[in-house]
């Protein structure tokens, strides 16, 4: 897997089969060229140094505020 | 009265009048029908319309308030609901044909309280299918399109709402924004569109996109409207889990038209970013008129606003998978194709990369809250361009050519991120005629700053004057 190919063609098909999709071959083929822009944008997540950072697992933003009673 | 003028007419002025006696709901009502009529040919922006319904909700409205049952401010104003807000009785398709007759048993929340208000629901309004996307494209229902020019784009997904509320269709109506779908279609219209704070708005009985992001709200042409509408739907619902049980302020008392003092930041990364020179300009003089109201405004430095894609689209491709895997398996050969892929690509996302993007979102949120310990809000373009023609993939922003679904989510993403309150207020037009958004972002639950500096900014200037061309 290089930066360029986030996903290998033969990659994709078997995951694609593992996940249930399928489509044409046009339809695949679209998929599996939309797909890698898409890792190439979660890739980008690696840029971010997160370390000792826990996830919000469950996100609502604080107010400082009391729950109403 | 001129039915044209009480079409535009805003939902306080209609509520004043109506109060006095002025006016009835079934005059509102039927100019409304009929504007619909005229319009909705070159616009398509409702899915469902309830003519028979709102008609004889109207007549109910005008006996109650004759006889001295007047339920507040939004008793007897037509609103219309983006049609993924459930409404008891009433279809409730969220832009796809596989829902087309699904019929809720029950109204969401914001539905049932728009209700309790006396609101009147004229129609379903069109959307970009299951909200996934922000140009408004439907082909099952058809494409909605901009009333400034009917060839662009009215923005997504709560596209039907927008080119409603900006051609007199609707008084008021509504919108659910996950990377931007309230304030996209808002800026690209013409109106005011507020992204309330995450939890501030049940989500009750909406279709959701993606969990975590989903923020219902109000899309208005005018900032008062947007309070108006928020004094009704805000607050605490026990059926949501993330609302939050917080008091709710009357949204109308913070619009004093004073704004001194008020310190607004506008983050240098938003105008390095790709940017139409004529909304540079105009987003420029929106700050120079909030400076000249009294505001300090300030640069400030927000380098962690170039991760907003990143991290946004990874959870929100994650969630919105999640969601529909079902569906997806479905009748995914039944979806829009681009809404079917983006659902499909979304599966690949392993649960690594989801967490990495939160991780990613804690970072994110803490260095914006960083920013409002010293500025009261951040202030920037809602969209780098104006409207788009209709599917076309490419956008050109200054010298950039970008996506168009990257380039109309550039600046709103942020704000779903960090779940803080957003609006879109109009601030100008491009030499072509299309409206330009400024975006003003507060604290979490702060939407009274948020809406006291975009009414003072609108009442200043004329632009919600204007109209288009229908």
């Amino acid at each position: 897997m290089t930066d360029d190919a986030p996903i290998s063609r033969q990659a994709f098909d078997e995951t694609a089969a593992r996940l249930g999709i399928s489509g044409s071959g046009a339809h695949m083929d679209e998929l599996y060229s939309q797909l890698r822009g898409v890792l190439s944008g979660t890739a980008a997540l690696s840029a971010i140094d997160v370390t000792g950072i826990e996830p919000d697992m469950a996100f609502i933003p604080a107010a400082g505020q009391p729950p109403i009673s | 009265m001129d039915e044209l003028e009480i079409c535009y007419m805003s939902a306080g002025g209609l509520g004043r009048l109506l109060r006095q006696g002025e006016i009835s709901p079934v005059e509102i009502v039927e100019a409304h029908l009929s504007r619909i009529r005229d319009t909705e040919p070159a616009l398509n922006s409702f899915i469902t319309l309830l003519p028979e319904e709102a008609l004889a909700a109207a007549r109910q409205a005008e006996r109650d308030i004759r006889a001295g049952r007047y339920r507040g401010p939004l008793h007897g104003i037509p609103v219309g609901l983006k049609d993924l807000f459930h409404t008891g009785g009433i279809r409730t398709t969220s832009g796809s044909r596989i829902f087309d007759t699904f019929v809720p048993s029950e109204d969401c929340t914001v539905a049932a309280r728009f209700r309790e208000a006396g609101a009147i629901l004229l129609g379903k309004l069109n959307m970009h299918q299951f909200a996934y996307g922000p140009t408004g494209e439907n082909p099952d229902y058809g494409h909605m399109h901009n009333p400034w020019n009917p060839e662009l784009v009215s923005g997504g997904s709560s596209g039907g709402s927008g080119s409603a509320a900006a051609a007199g269709q609707c008084t008021i109506t509504t919108g659910s924004d996950t990377g931007g779908s309230i304030r996209i279609p808002a800026a690209l219209c013409g109106i005011v569109g507020l992204k309330p704070t995450y939890g501030r708005v049940s989500r009750h009985g909406l279709t959701p996109l993606a969990w975590s992001m989903d923020h219902p709200g109000p899309m208005v042409r005018t900032v008062e409207d947007a309070a108006l509408a928020m004094n009704v739907i805000a607050g605490y619902d026990p059926q949501d889990v993330a609302s939050a049980n917080l008091p709710v302020p009357d949204y109308t008392a913070a619009l004093t038209s004073d704004i001194r003092g008020l310190r607004i930041g506008a983050p240098r990364q938003y105008f390095d970013a790709p940017l139409d020179p004529e909304v540079r300009r105009s987003v420029n003089a929106a700050l120079g008129q909030l400076e000249a109201l009294g505001a300090e405004v300030r640069e400030v430095d927000f380098p962690e606003f170039q991760d907003a894609a990143s991290i946004s689209t990874t959870m929100l491709m994650a969630e919105a998978s999640a969601c529909f895997r079902d569906l997806l398996a479905r009748d995914g050969a039944s979806l829009y194709e681009p809404v079917r892929l983006r659902l499909e690509a979304g599966l690949f996302i392993s649960a690594a990369d989801y967490l990495r993007a939160q991780q990613g979102r804690a970072l994110f949120d803490r260095a914006a809250r960083r920013l409002l310990d010293d500025v009261d809000l951040l202030a920037g373009p809602t969209e780098p361009v104006t409207a788009p023609p209709l599917l076309q993939q490419q956008v050109l922003a200054g010298e950039q050519e970008i996506g168009t679904v990257a380039a109309l989510t550039q600046y709103t993403r942020p704000y779903n991120i960090t779940g803080f309150p957003a609006i879109s207020v109009p601030c100008g037009f491009s030499a072509e005629g299309m409206p330009i958004g400024l975006q003003l972002a507060g604290r979490p639950f702060d939407e009274e700053t948020v809406l006291r500096a975009a009414h003072a900014y609108e009442q200043a200037t004329e632009w919600r004057l204007r109209r288009p061309p229908l």
